[in-house]
């Protein structure tokens, strides 16, 4: 028996190393002589995953890997760049890898290997060059409590099930009556309502990016004003939903996040308005004996039952102070993240990642994420924004805030994002 | 060293010391607060510390573990003696140099002196963001200075040096008479030797006041040394600590843990120097 | 002396010093002028000159004017409240409280939390303490978190700046009032003078040259605000508490406008220069006629 099982074992050995040659191909040969690059990290919270992976790659390859990490992008790359010492691999946002590639200052990937596996499609593509790797998929979405919820309904959640502002507001009913008194949770920092919350406006006039482009050259135009959209008015009639059942009604603004997580953790709330990038925030709170998921915002006007999903944070490789073995090597890492059995169990199961690659078959390591392949798996998505002026946040997040608090009308609010847009084009 | 023993104790003063004892109470109690709920949320899990921020003792017990993740994930030994580095030999040389260039500035009346003088207090006004940018492209892009110890000490004495120079200034032309170096002058003394065997000793009180402040200041800076150091084996502990910072949410029990054992040697160092502030003026007091 | 002993002299007292600070301040501040006459956005390789557009620019931004008159109010306000409580617990801890060596190390820590943990603490005190008092003591003022609304939000910025800037200048006060000789008192009390008197006109003309660098200080510190504004408020409620030089940074940064950013940080300097040397230029009257 024992020699049947040692056998077996080193049978499956050397599958497994078979398969590996086979699917490092992708990433070639290591470095012939040893070669140290930096990777800047704007999503801190796997940074040490993200390191670890670093390593295992380096040994095996001859790179060393610092990375580094920074919760404003913007400033630090500004930084980094003009001292000469730009990290060779950054992990950034769109509006960065906009300014980057109008600078010319990051590497064209469109010739790697992952550019067909869904990576030209979901990556960074700016003036049809692919400049960004995606890194992970992430949703503006309802973060559930699936436990909470069915506690006082009695019967199992289907997302699905809630089309239109009418269904989810007797939902929200139900649960009240049933004791929960407010089951939503709103986010006071402006990232949030000011910013993921209007991509609705724009995200789901038709579900495209076409569509929201031609929206806003409307409003633009003088065509349209956000006033007398259907979608615009339908998304604050959920807003004004959420505003009613918001256990922070007392004091909106001053909605504490790491509190907002713990209520949706232990079932004080049931819906909260966030993102699927808000699992690491829930785990220092979460219970064992409750399931979580997300859903779509329900809506009477635009894309009905969709999810707002797209890439978000691209690997961009540096050219203007890296070194051509430098790039040899960034381009290395990123192949190992995708085509190797450990780096895509790093992305996937260490850093938590969505990942876009249609190699990739490990399925997602959290209940945010499995509920967001769900809906990707269904085909129930629609593409959130890429084209926003990078001060969209700047000028117009406050105006939800306002709104939030009573302090500005609806009408107000329809006003700042037509004035606004009279002065910024799309794609700036 | 204390002026108001010198009354003779009755009824009214003593009242009056109650008074003032209570004020001093109330008021330290407020300055220790936010101090004091950082000492005992660093020992709490993140759960406790979001949800009872004030409640002394976590359920699950004192979470020792921390410090220990702040020990290991800052790498704080070596954050520490990077600090220790680099805030050591800046602070030194910065008090050598900018008590030398005030007591010139006191003593002269050249325009050098004057035009200097006036420059450095202007630049005191100087918002960091004006000089940022620009700093890093000239020695990092163009001197390639970025990533050593010594730039970040050179950088500390250019922005510090002004402050201190202000501040000895003020002292030396207050409380300095010139009469004492007339007479080590007469005795054949030189500029150098005046000014290192009469006037250095006298300035204990102001150069401890100004060590304690420029030792706070550069212990805790992290926005230049950010752009100094993009390497971890140079970061400082301000650096180190904001392993802990997320994008959305911080480990919060972690940062405090951080935050307490990195400050714990500026307070030693501060009881050290409180006892220069006063000791050095009765040494001096000069008759 | 001669010309060559000076420059001597000058060169190795002042010279250090005269150095570092040329190099660190003045190179990169004059480079910073130039590039307010460029259309630079901070990343790109070429600066294309401009001339005067980024100040025009800076005139009609009404944001940076507004941030601008904030940011006086918010330091004029915080000099007050800093140094009255500053010098009046200086005088406190000189004039013989028992343990007056315990009360100043606890006076200390303000100046210990800096940064970001600095405005997460705060944000406890004022949503969560301060609420949780309502329930025992129910005014107005502990209903709402502070940081919800504009008034009290500046407020609670005044409230943090003052605590902290006053734990600093209040080693400065101590080291000055330390700083009085012994023998001038013990003259003044010989001569009848009693302890208000002492104080009133022999310890406070005295501290003048201590007043004018506390207010030096903590004047031009509280118009640079930035670690607090960005930790406390973020600029909330709605951007309403932003101070200048948060907004010059987002003009900088976030907006790609580094030209007009710098124009704006270099306004923003003369007018700091203005209110600031006024203030101890007169000062420094006061010490000359005391």
């Amino acid at each position: 028996m024992k020699k049947i099982l040692a056998l077996a074992l080193a049978l499956a050995m050397l599958l497994m190393t078979a398969g590996l040659t086979a699917s490092a191909e992708e990433v070639g040969q290591p470095m012939a002589e040893k070669v140290s690059i930096t990777m800047m990290n704007s999503k801190p919270e796997i940074t040490a995953a993200l390191q670890a992976a670093a390593d295992l790659f380096g040994a095996a390859y001859n790179v060393s890997i610092e990375v580094t990490e920074t919760s404003s992008p913007g400033d630090e790359l500004a930084k980094r760049y003009n001292a000469g010492d730009a990290p060779t691999i950054s992990i950034v946002d769109i509006a960065n890898v906009k300014d980057l590639a109008r600078e010319d200052k990051i590497l064209d990937l469109g010739d790697q290997p992952w550019a067909a596996i869904g990576g030209k499609e979901m990556g960074a593509v700016i003036n049809d060059v692919l400049y960004g790797m995606p890194l992970t998929i992430e949703s503006k979405a309802l973060l559930v409590n699936k436990t909470a919820v069915e506690k006082i309904t009695g019967e199992t959640f289907d997302p699905l099930k809630y089309q239109t502002k009418g269904d989810f507001e007797a939902l929200l009913q139900q649960l009240r009556e049933g004791g929960m008194e407010n089951p939503v949770i709103i986010n006071q920092e402006d990232w949030s309502i000011g910013s993921h919350f209007v991509q609705y406006f724009y995200g789901i006039q038709d579900g495209t990016i076409a569509g929201a482009e031609a929206f806003i050259e409307k409003v633009r135009a003088g065509e349209e004003s956000f006033a007398d959209n259907a979608v615009f008015n339908a998304c604050m009639d959920m807003f004004d939903l959420y505003m009613e059942y918001n256990i922070n009604k007392q004091d909106p603004l001053s909605a504490d996040y790491d509190l907002n997580a713990d209520y949706l953790a232990e079932g004080e709330a049931a819906f909260w308005i966030n993102g699927t990038w808000a699992w690491p925030n829930m785990v220092p709170f979460v219970q064992d004996d409750q399931e979580y998921t997300i859903m779509h915002m329900p809506t009477d006007a635009g894309a009905q039952g969709k999810l707002l999903a797209q890439a978000t944070k691209y690997i961009v490789v540096d050219k203007a102070d890296a070194s051509a073995e430098a790039q040899e090597a960034a381009k290395k890492f990123l192949n190992w993240l995708i085509y190797t059995e450990e780096g895509q169990n790093a992305m996937i199961n260490e850093c938590g990642m969505v990942t876009a690659f249609t190699n990739i078959t490990l399925p997602p390591s959290n209940p945010f994420n499995v509920g967001l392949k769900n809906y990707i798996d269904a085909g129930l998505t629609c593409e959130a924004v890429t084209y926003l002026p990078s001060d969209h946040r700047s000028a117009l997040g406050a105006n939800m805030q306002k709104y939030l608090d009573g302090s500005e009308t609806r009408e107000e609010v329809a006003k700042a994002f037509d004035a606004y847009w009279a002065e910024h084009e799309v794609n700036y | 060293m204390t002026k108001a023993s010198s009354h003779i104790g009755g009824r009214k003063v003593t009242v009056f010391r109650a008074i003032k004892m209570i004020i001093a109470i109330v008021m330290l109690i407020i300055y220790l607060f936010p101090f004091a709920l950082v000492l005992v949320n660093s020992l709490k899990t993140k759960l406790t510390i979001v949800k009872h921020p004030l409640q002394l003792l976590d359920a699950k017990g004192l979470q020792w573990v921390n410090y220990k993740n702040a020990i290991d994930q800052m790498n704080f030994g070596r954050s520490f003696a990077n600090s220790l580095f680099v805030v050591g030999i800046s602070v030194v040389l910065l008090m050598l140099f900018a008590s030398m260039a005030a007591w010139l500035f006191v003593r002269t009346d050249w325009a050098a002196c004057k035009i200097s003088f006036s420059a450095m207090l202007a630049s005191m006004i100087v918002p960091f963001q004006v000089v940022m940018i620009p700093l890093i492209s000239i020695y990092g892009a163009q001197f390639h200075m970025l990533n050593h110890r010594m730039t970040m000490v050179f950088m500390n004495l250019g922005f510090g040096v002004s402050m201190c120079t202000f501040m000895c200034h003020g002292f030396i032309k207050g409380n300095i008479p010139v009469a004492l170096e007339e007479a080590a002058r007469i005795d054949g003394a030189g500029y150098h030797r005046t000014f290192f065997t009469i006037v250095l000793p006298l300035l204990k009180p102001i150069l401890s006041t100004v060590a304690i402040l420029e030792i706070l200041s550069y212990w805790n800076d992290y926005l230049l040394p950010s752009m100094v150091f993009t390497r971890k084996e140079f970061y400082t502990l301000p650096l180190a600590i904001r392993t802990f910072y997320g994008e959305f949410s911080s480990d919060y029990g972690n940062i405090m843990a951080g935050l307490t054992l990195s400050v714990a040697p500026v307070i030693l160092v501060y009881l050290l120097l409180q006892k220069y502030v006063i000791g050095g003026i009765v040494a001096g007091a000069v008759k | 002396m001669s010309f060559r002993k000076k420059m001597l002299l000058f060169l190795s007292f002042a010279g250090p010093a005269v150095f570092f600070f040329i190099c660190v301040v003045i190179i990169p501040l004059i480079y910073g002028i130039y590039l307010t006459f460029t259309d630079w956005n901070g990343l790109a390789d070429t600066k294309n000159f401009v001339g005067l557009a980024n100040y025009k620019e800076t005139f009609q931004d009404s944001a940076f004017w507004n941030t601008l008159l904030l940011t006086t109010g918010f330091s004029f306000l915080s000099v007050l409240f800093i140094n009255v409580i500053a010098f009046l617990l200086a005088y406190l801890l000189t004039s013989g409280v028992k343990g007056q060596n315990f009360f100043r190390a606890g006076f200390f820590t303000p100046n210990l939390i800096g940064g970001l943990i600095l405005g997460y603490i705060w944000q406890i005190f004022f949503s969560r303490v301060l609420t949780s008092l309502y329930t025992s003591i129910p005014i107005a003022l502990f209903q709402k978190s502070w940081l919800s609304s504009p008034g009290t939000a500046f407020a609670a910025l005044v409230v943090v700046q003052t605590w902290q800037l006053s734990g600093y200048m209040l080693l400065i006060y101590i080291s000055g009032f330390v700083g009085i000789s012994e023998d001038v008192i013990e003259a003044a009390k010989i001569d009848g003078a009693n302890e208000q008197k002492t104080t009133l006109h022999i310890r406070l003309p005295l501290m003048v040259p201590s007043f004018v660098v506390c207010l030096f200080l903590s004047l031009t510190r509280s118009f640079k605000v930035y670690d607090l504004n960005l930790s406390l408020t973020a600029g909330g409620p709605y951007n309403s508490t932003k101070m200048t030089a948060m907004h010059i940074y987002t003009q900088a940064f976030e907006n790609h406008r580094y030209g007009t950013g710098q124009a704006e940080a270099l306004i923003f300097f003369i007018v700091i220069a203005i209110i600031s040397l006024t203030q101890t230029y007169i000062g420094k009257k006061r010490e000359v006629e005391a």
